[in-house]
């Protein structure tokens, strides 16, 4: 079986490249420097008017009707040009769940609103840091208003609508919401992290007006089954952002000489960047694999997303300390790009639950296939 | 009007070229090839043609391997309509890429043909000049702005000196500068659009030209490394150090 992407994929990847390859780290690097705003709003601005938000939407909302695949292809050109735009919260999880449990009309409204780029989603569960689980989700639904906070969401500053994990009603089962962020009865405090061009919120509902998506007593599941797709979609962004820490690695020990030679020969750089090389292989065929259980929507999807996640996660913390070890004394000062992978990374790392969580998630999986 | 606009695969613009050992060319395995850039501002200029109603169909004709056909789809996502592979495996010269592109003009009639001054892999700049020799049109060359009227086009070159505008009469081969425009990114829809849009195969057989090479390279050697400076004490020693390295008189 051949999991690498088609030439037009490739093809598409390469378009996606040129517009972001030179503009995504300096919308990163003005929003670290103190730049206003939450996101790269240009690049945001110009990758909607492109067409590239409506990329997986279908042609009768205003999208190009393409795929998974073609999402995936986009999600590592994200990750390598360490771009500052809410492309995750909006697409892998907002867009994705909207598609996956909204009625048609409802998902026909929002569809032509993202891939116009007009609006900007996110997805919020967890209500603290740490592991999340059923016991720590208290935020409630009563008569069609959400109670509650959560922390932390993803671009909740910037988002125009939620979807949100809640309980439903007397507070024994739980159900995901769609919450328009635009009324009242809604806070929203910005929280301080390592990655700001990524920012993160705490939300804070008193009485906001919601619509359930998905089956009432559905909520765990259908987060679950989010996440799972979801991340896929970030261990692109990971493999993107971790090829990028590589690329800038190498050509670092190109061209910086030591003793006469460029210190790429010495094997002390050499092996380590080695190593990197093997661990991004590992992500990259991890990655083709749970892109292929998402396109074909395979029984295996929920390993394969662990699998996908754990690797990618794993090669970008590696490859983007690497990469910061090879630039030397360089590598620590503001002025060598590398923070930028380095924070990028450990935010991705905890995007969608940390990879231990997805380790043990992936051990709960292959033991239940093979009791099976 | 139709204009047609030629396009070539090269080196990309990003990669640093490197010599092969045996130096008898770049060593182009596993390189990254796009668009010459200045056949993307030619492209762009032409594309402007067509929203502005001056021209009608834009024809991007591209010699070179099967995989100039990529070169081609990114010229029919920026709005091209459709385009036309001669293919050629070899090393073709600036005289027997004017002597096909000459054929293709014939064969297609176009209104205008705007190209880029040069390709950044050879830096030859000649292709435009024996284009507009061979088919004994006029030519205006390193174009920073273009304006069609009625029968004419009123080019500003960038000259040395300064700025000077031409009238020519249509048709004519126009070069593209640098400044000419900024092309634009292609959007999805038309990324997708360009797949289907049609590519016609051509064989350089199927022109009957003369391609002989005319001229041999003898050699390609990377440019000498920049040496160590040195630090002098004083005004007076920089003085003396340029007037020995002939920099001043």
């Amino acid at each position: 079986m051949n999991f690498d992407f088609s030439d037009d994929q490739k093809a598409l990847a390469q378009e996606a490249r040129k517009l972001l390859g030179t503009r995504g780290r300096a919308g990163t690097r003005a929003l670290l420097n103190g730049g206003s705003g939450h996101y790269d709003q240009e690049l945001w601005g110009e990758i909607g008017r492109l067409g590239w938000l409506g990329i997986a939407i279908p042609e009768e909302f205003g999208g190009s009707g393409l795929g998974h695949l073609e999402t995936c292809v986009l999600a590592e050109e994200i990750g390598r040009a360490n771009a500052a735009v809410p492309v995750a919260s909006t697409l892998y999880f907002f867009a994705e769940a909207l598609s996956l449990f909204a009625p048609r009309e409802v998902y026909a409204l929002w569809a032509r609103q993202i891939a116009g780029g007009k609006t900007i989603g996110c997805f919020a569960m967890a209500e603290s840091p740490g592991i999340v689980s059923e016991e720590r989700i208290s935020a409630l639904v009563v008569d069609g208003m959400l109670h509650g906070e959560k922390l932390p969401v993803i671009d909740g500053m910037a988002a125009d609508a939620a979807i949100v994990l809640a309980r439903d009603g007397d507070g024994a089962e739980m159900s995901l919401f769609l919450v328009p962020l635009a009324q009242a009865g809604i806070t929203r405090t910005p929280l301080e992290t390592l990655d700001p061009s990524r920012p993160v919120a705490r939300l804070q509902f008193s009485g906001a007006r919601v619509e359930r998506l998905g089956g009432t007593g559905a909520g765990w599941q259908n987060a679950q089954m989010l996440l799972d797709r979801a991340a896929i979609y970030l261990a692109f962004e990971q493999l993107g952002g971790a090829e990028a820490a590589l690329e800038m690695a190498v050509g670092y020990a190109r061209s910086r000489f030591a003793f006469g030679r460029p210190i790429g020969s010495f094997q002390a750089i050499k092996h380590k960047l080695a190593d990197v090389y093997v661990k991004n292989q590992l992500a990259r065929a991890n990655s083709w694999y749970g892109a292929w259980a998402l396109s074909a929507n395979a029984p295996e999807l929920a390993a394969a997303a662990a699998m996908a996640r754990v690797a990618a996660s794993e090669a970008f913390d590696f490859a983007a300390k690497e990469n910061v070890q090879t630039h030397g004394g360089m590598g620590f000062t503001w002025e060598a790009d590398c923070h930028l992978l380095l924070r990028r990374s450990k935010h991705l790392g905890l995007a969608a639950g940390a990879p231990a969580l997805w380790r043990e998630k992936l051990v709960r999986t292959l033991e239940r296939r093979n009791r099976a | 009007m139709k204009v047609l606009v030629p396009v070539k695969r090269v080196i990309d613009y990003n990669v640093k070229a490197r010599v092969k050992s045996d130096e008898t060319g770049v060593d182009l395995a596993n390189v990254k090839m796009s668009i010459n850039p200045f056949c993307e501002i030619a492209v762009e200029e032409a594309v402007r043609m067509k929203e502005k109603g001056l021209a009608s169909e834009i024809v991007a004709v591209s010699i070179g391997p099967a995989q100039a056909q990529e070169t081609l789809r990114n010229a029919l996502a920026m709005g091209a309509d459709r385009g036309i592979l001669i293919e050629s495996d070899m090393d073709l010269e600036p005289l027997a890429v004017a002597k096909l592109l000459k054929a293709a003009i014939l064969a297609e009639s176009p209104g205008l043909v705007i190209m880029g001054k040069q390709a950044i892999d050879g830096d030859n700049n000649a292709v435009g000049q024996m284009l507009s020799a061979l088919l004994g049109w006029p030519q205006a060359t390193f174009a920073s702005r273009i304006e069609v009227q009625g029968e004419r086009a009123m080019v500003t070159r960038e000259v040395d000196g300064g700025l000077q505008t031409l009238s020519v009469p249509m048709p004519a081969i126009i070069t593209a500068d640098l400044r000419l425009n900024e092309p634009r990114y292609a959007s999805l829809p038309n990324i997708m659009k360009a797949r289907k849009k049609p590519i016609d195969m051509k064989k350089t057989a199927d022109y009957g030209v003369d391609l002989a090479p005319r001229l041999k390279v003898l050699k390609v050697t990377e440019p000498p490394g920049r040496k160590a400076g040195i630090k002098v004490e004083s005004v007076e020693a920089l003085v003396q150090q340029l007037k020995t390295a002939g920099v001043i008189g």
